[in-house]
């Protein structure tokens, strides 16, 4: 799978990147980071299809399991590609900022 | 969440992945409807449309397959039409009294009755006959003794006289 494929998809990823930037999580822990800073509540399902995804293409790995929960972690990979996409994000945010403020001048 | 539910909703998922996060996936099913921040009606319609998401995953895969199937594919028909109109024929094209049939390539006639149904028609020496007699141009035919020995009759170096027709109708050698 390669980052086309993930960019393609919802971004649902990205949250998933960003909630692992910082440190390792577990998925009840992810649920609960993305819901404060996105206010997305993400179903098991959901959150584990995009896990799964972001492990096949190498972006996040999974570390050695604690009980029954089995902590992610970004990849030197996963981190790049959120830089790249954030920071796309961010140009094209900018753009569109300024054009409101023109446009509301 | 029911164990005997939750194991048919992680049945519906691809074997891959429920071996891969089956049990991640009940775990954290059952820590949320626990901690009360996900009704089970809601965990099960999630877990299905999770099992729709990884089954759409696995035909795009499968899609991909077959993309690379038909391209084979494609290549082989290629390489069979190159073959058959570059590659020379060892024998000239079978020719009966002047009149080739138009399919006839590297053959001979025996190959063409076998495998096209073009008209022949052929008079067999020896044997009463008002006019031109059709011959039954399927494969296998050519293998009942009638038919057989016209088709020897045309192969032989002799060329005893055999008419061959195309649409236009008979032609005489």
């Amino acid at each position: 799978m390669t980052n086309d494929t993930i960019r393609g998809s919802s971004d649902r990823s990205i949250l998933i990147l960003t909630s692992l930037a910082d440190l390792p999580k577990h998925g009840y822990a992810l649920v609960k980071d993305i819901e404060g800073f996105a206010g997305v509540r993400l179903g098991p399902g959901t959150l584990y299809s995009a896990l799964a995804k972001l492990e096949q293409a190498g972006l996040v790995e999974a570390l050695p399991a604690e009980e029954r929960r089995r902590p992610y972690r970004i990849t030197a990979a996963g981190r790049e590609f959120l830089y790249e996409r954030l920071t796309e994000s961010a140009r094209i945010a900018e753009v569109g900022l300024r054009r409101i403020a023109v446009a509301s001048s | 969440m029911n164990r005997h539910l939750m194991g048919g909703l992680l049945a519906l998922y691809p074997r891959a992945f429920r071996d891969r996060f089956g049990t991640e996936l009940a775990s954290l099913t059952d820590d949320l409807i626990s901690a009360g921040e996900l009704t089970p009606l809601l965990a099960t319609l999630d877990l299905l449309g999770g099992a729709a998401l990884e089954w759409g995953r696995v035909l795009a895969c499968s899609r991909h397959v077959a993309q690379a199937m038909t391209v084979a594919a494609i290549m082989a028909v290629a390489g069979s039409m190159y073959v058959m109109t570059h590659v020379r024929p060892q024998h000239p094209p079978a020719s009966v009294h002047g009149v080739s049939a138009p399919a006839v390539i590297g053959s001979d006639l025996r190959c063409v009755v076998r495998g096209v149904p073009v008209p022949v028609m052929a008079v067999v020496p020896g044997k009463p006959s008002v006019g031109p007699r059709p011959l039954p141009v399927a494969a296998g035919v050519a293998s009942q003794p009638p038919q057989h020995q016209a088709l020897q009759a045309c192969r032989s170096p002799a060329r005893r006289p055999v008419q061959v027709s195309g649409p236009d109708g008979p032609a005489d050698g």
